[in-house]
């Protein structure tokens, strides 16, 4: 063994070379990690909270409203009365689910497929997967009508073999694939960090034990949240 | 698993042929022979050629990145050779994929599946193999009970400590009976005092179990305690494969001797066969012995001598302090020695060592004196000598 360091006994010195002061080193107050959290991110809480949480609160409030103040439930059984109301509630309710579905089936491969990149190509590919978000949604919006238009390279393609291109924009599908455009991201980047949160080890360990890669069998019921991204199913 | 077969003692002799015996082990001969691997445009495993017998334990030892794990990784068949072949038992399974491999597999991190117990990550294997569910769950028992964790099984990997965790992934890697234990760097992520306790029960458990069995380390006190015997790589090749003795004590180039522990290096001219060992004249009329590593160098080249400081003994020069204080037996032993003599320099207490440094005309020579033996003092004329098998000689690069 190497020779232990002696430690030194007496009072340490302030740098000044002068003895400590009495009472200088009060011990600090205890402080919870949550409380120094919450501090620092009060000014965030305080601008979300006049600016967006405030004006939802009015909202909610002015609904059970009439315009002169009176309670009243009136503006409820107007819009689940409307039939019109309701097709736009639910195709918006199932524009959303089709959008989430389709970041899902583009944006799931998207991350596994990054885990495995050094940190410059995942740098790079976040970059691009960010850059929908960095354009205007109107140029966005007109990117898509040249793509996807009558005579835009999609239909191109069509007519160079001979068929006859299918209308493309004005209906859902052009929504959804818009709107999968912008939205993979938010797909992408959870579902990243929760993939790197997997030991890289667990797909040779398993494969190591017998599991031949891509076989899926029953095994036993789900019970990590991470199982559905895990190697070992 | 019968206990106690075992009959390696780590202070036999160092002939590295005699592991075949243990546990009557007969399965799990490993040969590699002329592996090349080359990641991400740089060739990390240059050449790599070794035969292990049934039952033996056999340690990579070597810094951080000179591709222990690649070539582990080979054997384990997660990745594959540029060239070369994977032999076991004589079989050619180079180009075999791992999940149709009989390798147990430790990892650094263990590896545990989170979503299943400690017993489902122990059955995984059997389960791999469709062995039926009461077998399973006996066998797992079993193996639980081999590595001490009897009653952990419902237990999930968060809930175990770190040498619970690497129990279980032992256990993982044995139950499936495998050619081959693959332990890379298993220790690294406990403390030091755990490391100790569970490298010394690994051990004894590979003594038991009698399973082929190669560990990656980068420490060389691990791999000293445990190993049958060491290959000591460096940048992607073997520099030495031998007996912990031997790779100790007779390094056969710069880096095993470095890497492994501290050495005195010393330059001379060889000067001829003696009954033991091999003469080397240093300056020019000192003459020392050495083994040589490999073929024995021709009279009058240049050589270089690896010498321990725990190897080195200070001897007091016979007439210049003819009785006072010293034993007649050094005496004796100073006469029948050829040594180094030089001057004292400095004597640094260590506690349970004393090292003493001696100047010479070979440079400086460290010694490390043993507890209770007696210090010479500053500026005292002595003799270094050791024991000829206690030092290599080598060609001088
Ligand atoms: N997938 C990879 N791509 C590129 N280089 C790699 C890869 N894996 C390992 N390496 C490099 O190969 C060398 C050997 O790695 P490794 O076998 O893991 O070393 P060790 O286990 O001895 O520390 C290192 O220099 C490492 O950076
Ligand atoms: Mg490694």
């Amino acid at each position: 063994m190497a020779a232990t360091a002696r430690v030194a006994d007496g009072p340490a010195l302030s740098p000044d070379g002068s003895a400590p002061a009495p009472g200088v080193s009060r011990p600090v107050k205890e402080r919870g990690p949550w409380r120094t959290g919450l501090l620092l991110a009060s000014p965030a809480i305080a601008v979300l909270a006049l600016l967006f949480i405030a004006p939802l609160f009015m909202l909610v409030y002015n609904s059970f409203r009439t315009q002169a103040g009176d309670p009243t439930l009136h503006n409820y059984t107007r819009f689940l009365g409307d039939s019109f109301y309701r097709d736009v509630l639910w195709h918006t309710l199932w524009i959303g689910a089709l959008t989430t579905l389709g970041c899902l089936v583009v944006g799931y491969p998207f991350a596994v497929y990054l885990r495995g990149r050094s940190p410059r190509a995942r740098n790079y590919l976040s970059l691009v997967l960010l850059s929908p978000l960095l354009i205007s949604m109107v140029t966005r919006a007109y990117g898509w009508l040249v793509l996807l238009g009558p005579k835009g390279p999609i239909a191109d393609g069509f007519h160079a073999v001979g068929l006859e291109a299918p209308k493309m924009l004005y209906d859902d599908t052009a929504v959804v694939v818009g709107m999968v455009h912008v939205m993979l991201a938010y797909m992408v980047l959870p579902l990243m960090g929760s993939l790197d949160r997997i030991d890289p080890a667990l797909t040779p360990a398993a494969k190591g034990l017998g599991r031949a890669a891509g076989r899926v069998s029953g095994g036993s019921p789900s019970r990590c949240p991470c199982r559905g991204c895990s190697p070992v199913r | 698993m019968t206990a106690g077969t075992d009959t390696v003692g780590k202070e036999s002799a160092p002939t590295g042929a005699d592991t075949a015996t243990r546990a009557g082990s007969t399965r799990g001969r490993l040969v590699l022979k002329g592996i090349h691997k080359a990641l991400g445009g740089k060739e990390v495993v240059r050449g790599i050629d070794l035969t292990m017998e049934p039952g033996e334990f056999l340690t990579l030892l070597g810094p951080s990145g000179c591709g222990k794990s690649t070539t582990l990784n080979m054997v384990a068949g997660h990745l594959l050779p540029d060239s070369g072949v994977v032999e076991v038992d004589g079989r050619d399974i180079t180009r075999l994929p791992a999940n149709r491999r009989a390798m147990g597999m430790v990892f650094q991190s263990y590896a545990l599946f989170p979503h299943m117990t400690v017993a489902e990550n122990i059955a995984f294997g059997l389960r791999m193999r469709k062995v039926g569910a009461a077998q399973r769950r006996r066998r797992a028992a079993e193996a639980l009970e081999l590595v001490g964790l009897d009653g952990m099984g419902e237990r999930y990997p968060r809930q175990l400590s770190g040498g619970q965790r690497q129990r279980t992934a032992l256990a993982r890697a044995l139950i499936v009976e495998p050619d081959l234990l693959l332990l890379d760097e298993p220790f690294s992520n406990l403390d030091a005092q755990l490391r100790v306790r569970l490298r010394e029960e690994v051990a004894a458990l590979q003594r038991r179990v009698g399973t082929t069995t190669i560990l990656v380390t980068h420490d060389q006190d691990e791999a000293l305690a445990v190993s049958d015997r060491i290959a000591v790589m460096a940048e992607g090749t073997i520099h030495q494969l031998d007996v912990p003795e031997t790779v100790y004590l007779r390094p056969a180039t710069d880096f095993v001797a470095q890497f492994v522990g501290e050495v005195n290096v010393l330059d001379g001219i060889a000067a001829g066969a003696a009954a033991d060992g091999h003469r080397c004249r240093i300056g020019d009329t000192h003459l020392v012995r050495a083994t040589p590593v490999g073929t024995a160098p021709g009279d009058g080249e240049a050589v270089r001598l690896y010498v321990r400081p725990e190897a080195v003994r200070v001897l007091a020069v016979p007439q210049a302090v003819p009785e006072k204080g010293r034993s007649a037996s050094t005496a004796d032993r100073t006469a029948a020695e050829p040594g180094l003599p030089g001057t004292v320099e400095a004597t640094r207490f260590l506690g349970t060592r004393v090292r003493c440094v001696v100047a010479t005309a070979a440079g400086r020579v460290e010694a490390t004196l043993p507890f209770g033996s007696e210090v010479p003092g500053l500026g005292e004329e002595v003799i270094c000598a050791w024991q000829p098998q206690h030092a290599s000689l080598t060609a001088r690069p």
